[in-house]
């Protein structure tokens, strides 16, 4: 075998593949066309648009730098695929008040506005998807979900049911400042002393906001809908 | 045998034939990119779309119903319109300064007073007698207006405690009052009621000042509320 | 030059021992500083993985939360230690199979030392927390044409000598190397090309993350532990490759195969359908060429089982190869789309499954190949036979313990995370035990490297043996190690250390 033969058969084989699993699906996904809704499958006219409002851009660089894609995940597969899906507030929430079950696997325009799609290495902690909705509706339905979101950031294990998680403490996205005449609305409930209080940097806010901006449990047009009917009944 | 191959020239050919097959790949790449060089559709722009083409069909509808020669043959008729309004002539100083009636009080200070005022305001006066003495001595319930320093001081005092009344503590001739009544308001009189009572009561009973004119009673109709207090009048 | 074409075994030796001489200081330098990012990895990693079960342990610190000290610590291990050893491999085997002296050592180091400088900026990037959030290519995104430049100046030489080597069969080790020298580039320049410069869509981006990380595996470093262990396997044990004819399969089924694979991590990810599936079909069929070059070289080897025993080069280097064997049935087991799949793609079986190609595999092939080329570039001979056998037998528990995180903790945790119907917390303390046995294969790993860092620093201070006989594990015949002679130029055509 001559290094000639050596070079096309290694081009072959690779370009081949880099082709296929690589190039043209790139290329094909980057030019993807806006969903149209339809008026009798959907309801409405217009395009799918799963609008997400906090400070994406920003919050998911601080999630990329602090590494929370280790151990958190941030994709429903569909059934074949995992069983995600039948969790009652993974996918969305199984008894929402105003819509019924909105559970929904992960489609393609949920990552939108972000630059790399944190699917996730490990689910060393819980699936994110629905982290906004899940604070919002279930864990803080009566109180601030970005004040819940701080304290469990800055300490994971300080809530009982949560005394197992091994979620690190980001203390570090914290900041102790004096007390200038009053307290400062975004001051933590506890920490800091008579004259200090515990306030988020601005990375905290912005990972906040980004959290509290996951929510896509929004309803799908038809186009996008692979769940079967459901029965009556 | 062949000569080796190992000459420069080969050397250096295969360095750049290694760098050709390295970069191989990233250069077909960066043609895909070339020609693939669609603008990137933003789904916020998509969904704008909707908005914007129901923006155009609104304005096609209204420049067809509103063509420019419309517009262009009304304006004559609107400037003609806003030239017949005459704006309104400034004619009191109290209309742009505040507090210029009382000027307008003081400067009338020693004008003659009106006979026929002062027979109103006599008449008028009956009512305040029942208080404040038929001489303007004060009573058990009232106190004097005779010689009373607030009865000759700013005219604003007594038009404000005629509309609200008065009511707590006030010192009259270095004698302190305090009546738990206090004044009624007497807003249910006109304005010139009050003028008359007013210049008539700063002309007797040993006083003198000024005449009282409804035209200083009217712009203090706005006070309304609570009876007022001696902190709240101007001291005399 | 000299009209007859095949050289006598002196002038051979001759030319084999001036190649040395001239590789001596990239070589040492690559394999130093090599060993240094694997201590550096080493320590992360302990810290990484105590961080999983403990999570108060060294929490103050912001450089060291758990999400930057893992990062740190693979790609440390990756780009700081396995691309260090590889070059140190790569320039010394394709400048022996290609019978060239190295004439570029000077440019050689001054790369190495910027790969490293770009290396160490990476690492402390990614603990300040600048990383970018793409595993495997967390390094702040201005280090990757550094590392693309100086890894070009550092093999293209190894390219040239291939180019003008003397006629003759080429060796199977010469192929693989050239193919994974050639590999490389290719799969960085895309994936950097296409998440750093061009705009793309989020999910793509994702899914071409992962098949990179497999092609360094299997199209990086495979092919450098495998083109390493085709060498030394006949060469220790004195025996030709047991069929040549199926060295070749093994190499063009890697070629075929390896491209596909690394999207089976995106399984239930909206991309196109058919991506994830390819990848899981692809690396469950990388059994096939696993299986082929293990069979050859165990074949080969094991036809002279006290070369086996005795040689410290041979013994890491089939204890790597086995372990290629193992981490084949490994990425079948773990990757069927049916069963498995779904229960390892978000479980530590990753983890155990990288540390099973990239330590296992691949770092005790290198350990191989440094125990042998070592006392060729330097001329002297390991000191301790006691040393080597501690670096040994320490690794193999370390990495047993991370086979069973592979095996094993992927599927538990799986089904532990596919179990909807129990509270989440179950399945999140289920990996805790997995956790510790990781963190425990961490500190024999160290504990072995700490015997491993001691030899070579005194190897590179040049205060190894001097003799012409092999420092081996088990002494043949209660001979002195120094042999009869003891004579210090161990580069006489007949001693068995001369090739």
């Amino acid at each position: 075998m001559s290094l000639r033969t050596f070079i096309l058969g290694l081009s072959a084989s690779f370009g081949i593949a880099w082709l296929a699993v690589i190039v043209v699906p790139y290329f094909k996904m980057r030019d993807m066309a806006p969903i149209q809704l339809s008026e009798e499958a959907d309801g409405k006219t217009g395009i799918f648009y799963p609008k997400r409002t906090g400070r994406v851009a920003d919050g998911a660089l601080v999630y990329a730098e602090n590494g929370c894609y280790l151990c958190h995940t941030q994709v429903i597969r569909p059934t074949y695929a995992g069983n995600d899906l039948y969790r009652a507030d993974w996918a969305g929430l199984k008894e929402d008040a105003d819509r019924g079950d909105t559970r929904r696997e992960t489609n393609a325009f949920d990552f939108t506005y972000e630059k790399f799609a944190q699917i996730g290495v490990t689910r060393l902690g819980p699936d994110l998807s629905n982290i906004g909705r899940r604070v919002e509706s279930l864990y803080a339905p009566k109180a601030d979900p970005a004040k819940w979101l701080y304290a469990h950031l800055y300490n994971p294990r300080y809530r009982p049911e949560l005394r197992a998680s091994a979620c690190p403490s980001y203390r570090f996205l914290f900041v102790e400042q004096t007390i200038k005449g009053s307290r400062s609305v975004d001051a933590l409930p506890f920490g800091g002393t008579e004259t200090t209080e515990l306030v988020p940097t601005s990375e905290a806010k912005a990972l906040i906001s980004y959290l509290l901006s996951l929510k896509k449990d929004q309803a799908v047009p038809a186009a996008l809908n692979f769940s079967p009917a459901k029965k009556d009944g | 045998m062949e000569p080796s191959r190992d000459t420069p020239l080969v050397r250096f050919g295969a360095f750049w034939l290694a760098l050709g097959i390295f970069l191989i790949f990233a250069l077909i790449l960066a043609l895909f990119g070339w020609f693939n060089n669609t603008p990137q559709t933003d789904l916020e722009a998509d969904a704008a779309k909707v908005r914007y083409e129901t923006k155009a069909k609104v304005d096609a509808a209204q420049a067809a119903n509103l063509t420019p020669e419309a517009i262009v043959a009304a304006i004559p008729l609107i400037a003609k319109e806003l030239a017949a309004t005459k704006p309104v002539a400034v004619e009191k100083p109290e209309q742009l300064i505040p507090g210029a009636h009382l000027e307008a009080g003081a400067a009338a200070s020693n004008e003659p007073i009106d006979p026929a005022v002062m027979e109103r305001g006599k008449a008028q006066f009956l009512v305040c007698s029942a208080c404040h003495g038929q001489q303007g001595e004060g009573g058990p319930i009232a106190p004097p207006l005779a010689g009373s320093e607030w009865v000759s001081g700013p005219i604003d005092n007594l038009v404000r405690i005629q509309l609200r009344g008065l009511k707590g503590p006030i010192t009259v001739k270095g004698t302190e009052y305090n009546f738990p009544a206090g004044m009624t308001p007497m807003s249910y009189q006109t304005d010139q009621q009050i003028a008359d009572v007013l210049t008539y009561v700063r002309n007797s009973f040993g006083n003198k000042g000024s005449a009282v004119k409804p035209e200083q009673v009217t712009p203090l109709r706005g006070e309304v509320g609570q009876p007022l207090t001696v902190d709240q009048l101007t001291k005399p | 030059m000299s009209s007859d074409s095949i050289p006598t075994p002196t002038q051979d030796a001759l030319l084999r021992s001036s190649i040395d001489r001239s590789l001596r200081h990239p070589v040492m330098f690559f394999m130093t500083s090599g060993a240094a990012w694997l201590a550096v990895s080493i320590i992360l990693g302990i810290i990484s993985s105590a961080k999983v079960h403990s999570p108060h342990f060294l929490d103050g610190c912001a450089w060291l939360t758990y999400g930057r000290v893992f990062p740190a610590h693979i790609n440390a291990l990756v780009y700081g230690w396995g691309f260090q050893a590889a070059f140190a491999v790569i320039i010394w085997l394709m400048a022996r199979l290609s019978r060239q002296e190295c004439r570029s050592a000077g440019i050689i180091l001054t790369a190495g030392h910027i790969w490293n400088l770009a290396v160490s900026m990476g690492v402390i990037g990614v603990l300040s927390g600048n990383g970018t959030g793409m595993p495997w290519m967390e390094f702040p995104s201005f280090t990757w044409p550094v590392l693309l430049a100086s890894y070009f100046m550092i093999v293209v030489w190894s390219f040239i000598q291939f180019r003008v080597r003397p006629e003759g069969h080429v060796y199977i080790s010469q192929w693989y190397i050239l193919a994974a020298m050639v590999w490389f580039p290719w799969i960085f320049l895309t994936a950097n090309l296409l998440l750093n410069c061009f705009p793309g869509h989020p999910l793509m981006g994702a899914g071409i993350n992962a098949w990179y990380k497999s092609g360094l595996i299997f199209l990086f470093f495979t092919p450098v532990g495998l083109g390493t262990a085709y060498y030394l396997a006949p060469k220790v044990s004195g025996r030709p490759i047991h069929s040549y004819s199926l060295a070749k399969l093994g190499f063009w089924s890697l070629a075929i195969i390896g491209p596909w694979a690394g999207m089976q991590k995106l399984a239930g990810v909206p991309i196109p359908y058919f991506l994830p599936y390819f990848g899981a079909a692809a690396t469950v069929m990388m059994f096939i060429p696993a299986a082929c070059a293990g069979a050859n070289i165990l074949r080969t080897a094991f036809f002279s089982k006290d070369a086996v025993a005795e040689s410290p080069s041979l013994r890491f280097s089939i204890a790597g190869v086995i372990s290629l064997v193992v981490m084949g049935a490994a990425a079948l087991i773990l990757n069927l789309p049916g069963s498995t799949l779904k229960l390892t793609q978000f479980s530590i079986a990753g983890y155990g499954f990288e540390l099973l190609a990239l330590y296992a595999f691949f770092s005790f092939v290198m350990f191989g190949a440094i125990y042998f080329i070592v006392p060729r570039i330097t001329r002297r001979e390991w000191l301790s036979r006691r040393l080597i056998t501690m670096h040994f037998f320490f690794s193999i528990y370390g990495i047993m313990a991370v086979a069973v995180v592979a095996l094993f903790a992927g599927l538990e945790q799986g089904s532990a995370q596919e179990s909807w119907q129990l509270p989440w917390m179950n399945a999140a303390v289920t990996t805790r035990p997995y956790a510790w046995f990781a963190t425990i294969a961490w500190c024999f790993i160290l504990f072995s490297n700490l015997f491993f860092f001691l030899h070579l620093t005194l190897m590179w201070l040049r205060l190894g043996r001097r003799s012409s006989h092999p420092t081996l594990l088990i002494s043949s015949h209660g001979s002195s190690p120094h042999g009869s002679e003891g004579d210090i130029d161990n580069t006489g055509a007949d001693h068995a250390a001369a090739h």
